[in-house]
């Protein structure tokens, strides 16, 4: 019920903002301007058959003053899902608080960022809503290695004498201001991450840091990340490795995550997109090989529809996906 | 026929080396001239300061002819990767730059408004604004 105020709310703004584009939020003010986004999948594999709609988000966000602004956002995932297989049903109608900061526009090379945010870590864990990926899926990569969210301070800038070289120094030691909502509970968590835009077709960069788990296990995480886009093909690859050991310093694991992905644009509403990972645990004893190939289709840029197959090294695994997602 | 070839170049040459706008800043503004790179994230909402001024990027509207050529030979971008980009951007919180309907509105806000950047055509320069990029 609460869902659909909201999206009656929301769209009775739109009918009455004077010009609005789908995918832009409705700019109520320079103070204020509202938007969000949903997404809906369905799968398929050897072991469920689940509709979901996933990801319900509204987001807010405007300037303050000339150097300060903010941004929250609220979400609800999984919103609603049912598994055909067993006829389970779940639902969470809570909304969480995914983001909520302030911003402070210092200088060029000092700028502050206070509050919950997305951790400043690669391509794939800064754009990680539906819409925005190229397939339904996410890579393990952007949920085993390092916590999504950081409640705490990000300083980030440019570094002096170089026009294209950025940094996020970023810190916190404290509990997750929504802690249910995480991939990794942890009340320590700090890191560099160095970001090298040569242009806007060829990226790279790289991370490191450290964090606590819930359960006191230390882990030192590093981390690379590059991107190339070359007419219709675009090219995006991350690694990471995890070395944790617990309180006595006597349990110790790595981690290793990685994937590439290729991404070929037919025309700007089709595409076929193609993704290997692998996945690497020492202190579980997995190990997995992924292979991903789909197809994606926005009529417009704000609106996504996919389909992928997987291939998993254990077969149990393999499944088909399919979504559908919006940004407003 | 071969002076009419070599004419023909120098036209295409001179065609291509052609001015378009310029972008400028108020005459009395302590914005330091940006370079190329520089005014293409500021343009791109990225980066906000130059030196140590505070620096605040206007647009012409999306029809604007102007505005075309500005992405074409400044940003360097075409105006899907353009709508795409702006669309991520507005899911991390950042807005494009605000537009202003005319030249001569953009002139006045950049006159009216310290470290205001944006882009004229070349007609409309004078003593009231600094050139930091021709385009």
């Amino acid at each position: 019920m609460r869902f659909f105020i909201i999206l009656t709310f929301i769209f009775t703004m739109l009918a009455n903002a004077g010009h609005y584009e789908l995918g832009r939020g409705v700019k109520l003010d320079e103070k204020l301007r509202i938007g969000g986004y949903f997404s809906a999948d369905y799968e398929v594999s050897n072991t469920r058959r689940r509709a979901r709609l996933d990801d319900v988000a509204i987001l807010a966000y405007g300037n303050l003053t000339n150097e300060l602004s903010y941004l929250v956002e609220v979400e609800a995932a999984p919103y609603y899902q049912r598994d055909f297989r067993d006829g389970t049903q779940k639902y969470d109608r809570h909304f969480h608080r995914e983001r909520l900061y302030l911003d402070y526009q210092y200088s060029e090379i000092a700028n502050f960022r206070l509050g919950k945010q997305i951790t400043p870590i690669g391509y794939w864990n800064l754009e990680p809503i539906n819409v925005l990926r190229e397939t339904s899926s996410n890579p393990m990569l952007s949920s085993k290695m390092f916590p999504k969210f950081l409640t705490g301070l990000d300083i980030y800038g440019y570094l002096p004498w170089f026009d294209s070289l950025t940094y996020h120094l970023f810190m916190q030691n404290n509990r997750d201001i929504d802690a249910d909502y995480i991939n990794i509970k942890n009340e320590h968590f700090f890191g560099l991450s160095l970001e090298n835009e040569v242009s806007m077709d060829f990226q790279y960069g790289g991370s490191f840091g450290e964090f606590i788990t819930e359960d006191r296990k230390r882990v030192r995480f590093a981390q690379l990340n590059a991107k190339y886009e070359l007419s219709n093909l675009s090219i995006q690859a991350e690694v990471a490795l995890d070395h944790g050991e617990d309180h006595s310093a006597r349990v110790k694991g790595d981690k290793f995550a990685g994937y590439m992905q290729g991404h070929y644009r037919l025309s700007n509403e089709h595409a076929f997109v193609g993704r290997y990972e692998y996945f690497n645990d020492d202190a579980t004893d997995v190990s997995n090989h992924i292979g991903i190939f789909g197809y994606s289709y926005r009529p417009m840029y704000p609106v996504s529809l996919k389909a992928e197959y997987q291939w998993n090294s254990d077969e149990q695994l393999n499944k088909f996906l399919t979504s559908f997602s919006v940004l407003f | 026929m071969k002076r009419t070839f070599i004419l023909c170049i120098i036209l295409l040459v001179q065609l291509s080396a052609a001015k378009y706008g310029v972008v400028v800043t108020s005459h009395t503004s302590k914005v330091s001239t940006p370079t190329l790179r520089q005014l293409k994230d500021i343009f791109l909402m990225k980066r906000h300061y130059v030196g140590d001024t505070k620096v605040l990027p206007i647009n012409m509207l999306l029809s604007s002819d102007l505005r075309q050529k500005f992405e074409q030979n400044v940003l360097k971008v075409n105006r899907d990767k353009l709508n795409s980009y702006w669309i991520k951007q507005h899911f991390q919180g950042i807005s494009p730059p605000m537009t202003q309907a005319s030249s001569r509105s953009v002139k006045l806000f950049i006159k009216n408004v310290e470290g205001a950047i944006g882009y004229l055509p070349l007609e409309l320069v004078d003593d009231d604004v600094r050139v930091l990029y021709e385009f």
